[in-house]
């Protein structure tokens, strides 16, 4: 069956968008890692890596797992005078990344 | 002249020059504007800012595809820079190629929509002033052999891309590919930092200025995935041979470089559905979209 290409193109944003939007009103959509998917805040967990995030910063990291800031950054030879006020996604190198982070801090944490 | 005349004049006119790609356009300045607001909100109000401002990372489908893999064995983990968005939206690409072909491509990637926009301004170029028409003359005739050859096997390095940057994802956990995407260096241009994905974007965006959409053909992973799902869409593009004059008209206006006035299907997963073959044909019903079962 031939179909008009404007047609076509009609449905091509249709069934796009329509899919993005059943998503979100199911509930299935988030755009930040500041909320999940509720809205609640997301804050980070001593007992779970995984909720550090790179808006984070390496204070809220030092405060929730008790390591100095120091340490963190000596841990990734980072510059000691970085700011504890500085988000981690700023601080990413060839030698430092939030998925490095979660396996130092979780190697710290086992006994 | 009579009013009747220039009325129906007007009117052929008004109808030559409202075609599909003209839909086709306007969406693809929608979905481009869109990603452009996104950008602007979110540099204006900054990583600290207090409001949510999601960043246009968070509209990447490719990201989704990335996520994946982390998101279904890690309890809904996400690799970083990616949410749950990316994954809604990578279903929305894959869905409508399934359903669509490859049409995310053709009708509304904003990198797509960038390199048709380059190649556009020098055809217009190449038609309006004759230094720049010899120029991409010439190096048509002198570079077409070599470039013919290089192009049939260059198509496959998306496939690769593909691969690298999805199972690279799940073994590492982080997105191997981010840092040579042009995409994501030109959404976050305004981080000032270099990475390879500048130098990728830079050439794209040199590249298109002689080739159409190179990025889509050689090396988008996205292109790569959602032409791969397109090949089970139920649409396709049809030429009847006996209305075609083989004119050849579409084959040189395909932004993909497919030989359309040899074809009877457009099968190729390359086809990104834009239907420019279907608006430059000059004979009416030798080239049209169809849809039905079954699927080749
Ligand atoms: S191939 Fe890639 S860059 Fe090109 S239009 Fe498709 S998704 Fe966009
Ligand atoms: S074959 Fe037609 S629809 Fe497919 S990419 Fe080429 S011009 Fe576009």
């Amino acid at each position: 069956m031939k179909i008009n290409p404007f047609v076509y193109g009609t449905l091509v944003v249709v069934v796009f968008l329509g899919i993005i939007l059943g998503f979100q009103g199911a509930g299935i959509w988030s755009t930040s890692g500041k909320v999940d998917v509720s809205g609640k805040a997301i804050e980070p967990s001593k007992t779970d890596v995984n909720t550090i995030k790179g808006w984070m910063t390496l204070e809220q990291v030092s405060t929730t797992f008790d390591i100095p800031v120091a340490e963190i950054l000596a841990g990734f030879n980072l510059p000691a005078d970085t700011p504890g006020t500085t988000a981690l996604k700023d601080l990413e190198s060839d030698t430092f990344d939030i998925t490095a982070l979660r396996t130092w801090l979780q190697g710290k944490q086992q006994p | 002249m009579s009013i009747n005349t220039i009325s129906s004049r007007v009117k052929s006119n008004y109808k030559k020059k409202l075609t599909h790609t003209t839909l086709r356009r306007l969406v693809q300045i929608s979905f481009a504007t869109f990603i452009l607001i996104i950008a602007v909100i979110h540099f204006a109000g900054g990583e600290s800012s207090t409001n949510l401002t999601a960043s246009a990372e968070a509209f990447c489908p490719f990201g989704g595809l990335e996520t994946l893999y982390k998101y279904l064995t890690s309890a809904g983990a996400y690799v970083p820079h990616t949410h749950l968005s990316n994954l809604v939206i990578a279903a929305a690409v894959l869905i409508t190629a399934l359903l669509l072909r490859s049409a995310f491509c053709g009708w509304i990637c904003p990198l797509g929509f960038i390199q048709d926009l380059l190649r556009g301004l020098t055809r217009r170029l190449e038609k309006r002033y004759v230094p720049i028409r010899r120029f991409f003359r010439t190096l048509n005739q002198r570079g077409q052999p070599a470039w013919n050859f290089l192009d049939k096997y260059l198509r496959y390095a998306k496939y690769v891309v593909l691969v690298w940057a999805v199972t690279g994802a799940a073994i590492y956990g982080v997105m191997v590919f981010k840092d040579y995407d042009p995409w994501s260096a030109l959404i976050n241009i305004t981080e000032w930092t270099f990475t390879p994905g500048i130098v990728v974007l830079a050439v794209t965006l040199v590249a298109s200025l002689f080739i159409e959409r190179p990025w889509c053909r050689y090396f988008c992973p996205l292109g790569a995935a959602s032409g791969l799902l397109g090949k089970f869409s139920p649409v396709q593009i049809q030429r009847n041979a006996d209305a075609c004059t083989n004119c050849k008209i579409c084959t040189k206006a395909c932004p993909m470089g497919l030989d359309v006035h040899t074809a009877t299907k457009i099968t190729s997963p390359d086809c990104n559905s834009c239907l420019v073959c279907v608006d430059d044909c000059p004979r009416e019903g030798a080239l049209s979209v169809q849809i039905g079962f079954p699927v080749k």
